[in-house]
């Protein structure tokens, strides 16, 4: 078992009489890639800012690599359904805020470094009104990462964009997965969108997701999508495919959790209340 | 072409206005015609008259303004961001923002006497509760989102305050001190027809002595000229200074 990257203990959180979450516990591993997924007003932002930070337990605690959670920090980046980036500021200066805090001096260069990454080239000087949807949200991930955060927090992220740029969106973030490792906490109340971020029968079609002919728009088939999983298991198939990073990936990749839509298989915590 | 149609539209009303004068017989001490108020109007130009009353009110203006503003704004801040400085202070202010800056002429000229000083103190008056309105709603309607991503991002508190709370708040003070600078400009005029000697607020009541309702009217339409002159320049600030908040708000 690698480190443990968050450990809830026993949460409950209450606002002013209502119960938003009871008795939760939550094991992430570091690496790992986990949804938490649930219909709206389920508590699972609830859970995921009292993990980022921004709000305390009425009861029970949260460790964030063994140390609690009293205050939000740069080590846990969080990125928010409404991006939140900083409308006074240009591109580049809301990527390198946090980089500026820290005293970084290379702070612009690495700020630009990662618009190249995320396909914000020369767009380092607008200002966030100037962009789409998906690129503004490609700010606010650049953004997260620019502080090399081993823990990212995702609320929604891709919730306000069209299906599409959900799409892109989503490869994207798995391939930054793939090469960084950070342990990620991604809420979302789509059911194929945490299917295929957080597989629950081990991330095994990965590599058929990102492949050529599902990029190109023609859906995989459930043929093509049982070969992936194979993939998975073969690694000796890994390296006659021409993305080992997707490969890698498979290969190491924790076996990660989806709690299920339905009632029945849901957790406790995942109650519906109120909604 | 809406340019010409604006132009179009005040001749028309000079038009109408010269000829009503004229084909019924009024008065020019009543009303004069636009002809004798351009006249007028440039007969008080080229003597220097109005470039020297424009230029005192103007000064009146800036300084009452620079004044009021300038206590306004870190006043407006301080409370916008600290819960505890704004219920200990809300009251007071509530208390005396409804009292228009002309109720407060007797009061300063029996502290400060006749001339500038009174006038200043007017004026910052009035510029005083539009920017301390607008700075404290400002900073207080930053959206929560930010100072949660600054937060997370390791802002400090000093950072968090010049980073975000200040420049969130931006289009709000600057549109407090658009209003704040017209309420100046009303306020400088009254102070100048009770308390000072200079100045087109003087010089209209002065013209009223003898009845010269040509030059009143030339001094009014100077106030009104240059009143949408500074608004102009205002609006051209903020513009500058509200790049990325240009048409944000019909997003």
């Amino acid at each position: 078992m690698p480190e443990a990257a968050i450990q809830v203990r026993g949460v409950r959180k209450e606002f002013g009489g209502i119960v938003a979450l009871d008795r939760i516990d939550l094991d992430v591993a570091a690496g790992e890639f986990v949804c938490l997924l649930g219909p709206s007003g389920c508590g699972k932002s609830t859970l995921l800012n009292a993990i980022a930070g921004f709000t305390r337990p009425s009861s029970g605690e949260i460790l964030a690599f063994g140390k609690r959670v009293l205050q939000p920090e740069p080590a846990r980046a969080m990125v928010f359904q409404e991006y939140a980036l900083f409308p006074w500021m240009t591109v580049r200066e809301n990527v390198s805020f946090g980089l500026q805090i820290r005293g970084d001096r290379g702070a612009y260069q690495k700020a630009d470094a990662l618009l190249d990454k995320l396909a914000l080239r020369g767009f380092g000087d607008r200002y966030p009104k100037d962009l789409s949807g998906g690129m503004r949200q490609r700010v606010a991930l650049a953004r997260a990462l620019a502080l090399d955060a081993p823990m990212l927090l995702m609320d929604e992220p891709f919730g306000a964009l069209d299906a599409l740029t959900r799409r892109s969106m989503q490869d994207e973030l798995l391939r930054i997965w793939t090469e960084l490792k950070q342990t990620i906490v991604f809420v979302t109340h789509g059911i194929e969108e945490s299917l295929l971020l957080a597989d629950p029968r081990g991330g095994d079609d990965v590599s058929s997701r990102n492949s050529e002919e599902n990029r190109n728009g023609s859906a995989s088939p459930p043929a093509r999508r049982g070969g992936a999983r194979v993939l998975h298991r073969s690694p000796g198939h890994h390296a006659a495919r021409p993305r080992g990073a997707a490969a890698s990936r498979a290969r190491r990749r924790e076996p990660t959790r989806v709690p299920r839509p339905d009632a029945a298989a849901r957790p406790h915590w995942m109650e519906t209340r109120g909604a | 072409m809406r340019a010409l149609r604006s132009i179009a539209v005040i001749a028309a009303a000079l038009a109408v206005w010269e000829i009503v004068c004229r084909a019924a017989h009024v008065s020019p001490a009543i009303l004069p015609p636009p002809s004798q108020v351009a006249r007028k109007w440039w007969e008080y130009l080229v003597t220097g008259e109005l470039p020297r009353d424009a230029v005192a009110t103007l000064l009146r203006v800036f300084v009452g303004f620079a004044i009021g503003a300038g206590l306004a704004l870190p006043l407006g801040l301080w409370m916008g961001a600290r819960e505890r400085i704004y219920e200990l202070l809300n009251p007071i202010v509530q208390l005396l923002r409804p009292i228009p800056p002309i109720a407060f002429i007797p009061l300063a000229i029996l502290w400060f006497g006749l001339g500038n000083p009174p006038a200043f103190f007017l004026i910052s008056l009035g510029a005083f509760f539009p920017v301390l309105m607008s700075t404290i709603a400002g900073v207080r309607t930053v959206d929560a989102i930010y100072v949660r991503a600054a937060q997370n991002l390791g802002a400090p508190a000093r950072t968090l305050f010049w980073r975000v709370l200040f420049p969130g708040a931006m289009p709000s003070i600057l549109s407090g001190m658009r209003v704040g600078i017209g309420v100046a400009f009303i306020v400088v005029i009254v102070a100048e027809m009770i308390a000072v000697n200079s100045g087109l607020g003087y010089r209209i009541l002065e013209a009223r002595e003898y009845f010269w309702s040509d030059k009143i009217l030339a001094g009014m339409i100077s106030i009104g000229v240059i009143g949408l002159a500074i608004d102009t320049v205002m609006a051209r600030i903020n513009h500058r200074l509200l790049r990325w908040h240009r048409g944000l708000e019909h997003a």
